[in-house]
């Protein structure tokens, strides 16, 4: 904040105001109940408090809200990112409460997930209730106060209007806001009624001169690379926005505000990394090797957000950029370094059907051969993925789950974790009790249980030799090995009582 | 964003399944004529409720190219907003139970009915 009190707050819970220990992997945590311990020690560990200033400034912040705090700032306003801890300080004289978050009601994937498979409400849901039933929002309400909500889960609010009325929402963001959010803060100082809900289309997105480099650091120093992806799944929103390139002036300029901040690793953050100046899906080499030069030269480590397989495959046995990749992020400093890919499916027959350009250069009927061999790389090269996969898709038939079984079987040598995710359809999910009513079918459990187990068995692997290596993380290690070994017993007993039989 | 052109559309009357499939149309109708914002204001009698948000996920989910504006006013609200908005090329949709308003010039006013649909320029 600039001066004094700031005007507009922006801020979110818990499960998203933290650093996760400087470990991405987790925040994968934050988004499941707690199991097997009591949920303070579970919130230690995938969400710890963050640092803050003495106005309760932390000391890193979600990406998308130091976006908008830079962008009113440029604009004129007294916005700040405020710690969830903090914000009851500033309600009582604040215009403006905006909120971002990437699954406010944990109805995406994979807190959909843990709901439907524990019938526990995960403790991201749980945060974020407990964040908005501590603040004196009433008060402010009555005083004027206009709440604006957005963030990549802000069309859940359509399904709780309860909370709407209950919590005083004024207005729903869904989309890219860089050039909405000044709109709305202009009428709300002008008092002036809101909109209840504003869908940001394709030709709305602001070009890359609209979009403010960030002046606080942000979590986990996470810097964005692009927007938009080219691949046009079905299940994907991200798709239907153009793509953008950041040019690389912009990304150190971010870079340096994370380095002078003290937060002297980063991710980058595109829907996939390796497009990075690419002109459609042809990767761009060149432009690759300068953005992780770049990087490397401010960055002790670094990972990336996500990456697509069929490009890992592409850059590694056209280019061996791979290689070439790991040798500049490697160092004394990185031995290894983790992204999230996207499997989804073994099935060549849905791919094609929901995806047919995921695969692309290479055609969708070969996908997992194409998965195989971009895990095969990976190995190779020290990359660790989280990987996903989704079921219960509307076109999904036995045979496909029964094809995403044997990749399954086959991508056991290779060091990842992968993540059944479940396809909700979202019919469902304004019952309250949704997560009873998810069919899960027995085939749908066969390659759960075969997840569990791959993910189990290179987890302590990824853990050990990898992830907290080093004295400074062992209590942290401890925990989590200790935590691995208590799932491990559970879930192969309960594999065992549902009489799954999965390939020793 | 807000002070581009929206084609706009307002709504009174119950917004049953009628009436959003009707409004989906007209969302439909705005993207074919090459339309890239839509504003859609809701004459509501009482304060939003489960069944008007069901009808909104509904007609929202059906368009992801459009942008859409919803706004909300109360239903008493509209024969004001109606004179005040004179020449500005609204299209007003009523759904069961509105009253059609008496003449305001270039209002193009369309009726959600049973089984048909009944347009008019007052």
């Amino acid at each position: 904040m600039s001066e004094g009190k700031p005007d507009i707050i922006l801020t979110t819970d818990r499960s998203m105001m933290t650093t996760h220990h400087g470990k991405e992997f987790l925040g994968f945590m934050a988004t499941g109940p707690a199991i097997g311990m009591p949920e303070r020690l579970w919130m230690w560990i995938a969400c710890p408090k963050m640092k803050t200033d003495s106005a309760g400034r932390p000391w890193q912040a979600p990406y998308a809200l130091r976006k908008l705090e830079a962008l009113l700032q440029d604009k004129g306003y007294n916005a700040a990112v405020i710690d969830p801890d903090h914000v009851n300080r500033y309600l009582g004289d604040a215009k403006i409460l905006m909120l971002s978050h990437h699954d406010y009601f944990a109805l995406c994937p994979p807190s959909s997930e843990w709901w439907v498979v524990t019938k526990k409400e995960p403790v991201n849901a749980k945060s974020f209730r407990n964040l908005m039933e501590g603040l004196s929002l009433a008060e402010a309400k009555r005083r004027g106060l206009k709440v604006i909500v957005g963030g990549p889960a802000a069309w859940q609010w359509l399904y709780k209007p309860d909370l709407i009325e209950r919590w005083g929402i004024d207005t729903i963001v869904d989309g890219e806001g860089e050039r909405v959010v000044t709109d709305l803060v202009e009428r709300a100082y002008a008092g002036e009624p809101l909109p209840r809900y504003i869908f940001v289309g394709p030709n709305d997105v602001p070009s890359i001169e609209e979009i403010p480099p960030i002046k606080r650091p942000s979590i986990n120093g996470l810097v964005e690379i692009m927007r938009g992806c080219p691949r046009g799944c079905k299940f994907c929103s991200v798709t239907l926005r153009p793509l953008r390139h950041i040019p690389l002036d912009r990304i150190e300029k971010e870079i340096l505000v994370n380095v002078e901040g003290g937060v002297d690793s980063g991710i980058l953050h595109s829907e996939d990394v390796l497009l990075y100046g690419a002109n459609g899906i042809r990767l761009n080499p060149d432009a690759l090797i300068k953005l992780h030069e770049l990087s490397k030269k401010y960055w002790k480590t670094l990972a990336w957000s996500h990456a697509s397989l069929a490009a890992i495959k592409l850059a590694e046995k056209e280019h061996g950029l791979i290689r070439k990749l790991a040798e500049i992020i490697c160092d004394e400093h990185q031995r290894y370094w983790g992204v999230e890919v996207g499997i989804e499916t073994g099935s060549p027959k849905l791919a094609k059907k929901i995806m047919p350009a995921k695969a692309a250069p290479y055609p969708a009927e070969k996908w997992p051969e194409v998965v195989e061999e971009a895990f095969a790389i990976m190995h190779d090269n020290n990359v660790i993925p989280a990987a996903t996969l989704i079921l219960g898709l509307p076109e999904e038939t036995p045979d496909d789950v029964v094809a995403t079984a044997e990749l399954l079987d086959r991508l056991r040598p290779y060091r990842s974790l992968i993540v059944p995710m479940f396809f909700v359809p979202m019919g469902l999910l304004k019952n309250k009790n949704w997560f009873t009513d998810v069919e899960v079918k027995d085939e749908h459990k066969e390659v759960m249980a075969r997840c569990l187990l791959h993910s189990l068995r290179w987890a302590e692997d990824i853990v050990n030799k990898f992830y907290l290596k080093g004295g400074k993380n062992y209590p942290l290690k401890l925990v989590i090995n200790a935590f691995l070994k208590y799932v491990s017993y559970k879930g192969r007993k309960v594999v065992r009582e549902l009489g799954i039989e999965v390939p020793a | 964003m807000l002070s581009q052109k929206f084609l706009k559309v307002w709504f009174a009357g119950e917004l049953d399944e009628k009436a959003v499939e009707h409004l989906k149309r007209k969302l439909a109708e705005a993207l074919a004529h090459r339309e890239r914002r839509v504003l859609i204001r809701f004459y509501l009698d009482k304060n939003p409720h489960e069944s008007y948000y069901d009808a909104l996920r509904n007609i929202l989910l059906s368009s992801v190219s459009l942008s859409i504006v919803v706004e909300e006013r109360p239903a008493s609200e509209l024969k004001k907003d109606l004179e005040r908005a004179s020449g500005e090329g609204i299209l007003l949709v009523l759904g069961r139970g509105a009253l059609r308003p008496s003449r305001i010039t270039g209002l193009l006013v369309e009726e959600v009915e049973e089984g048909c649909l009944r347009a008019s320029l007052t």
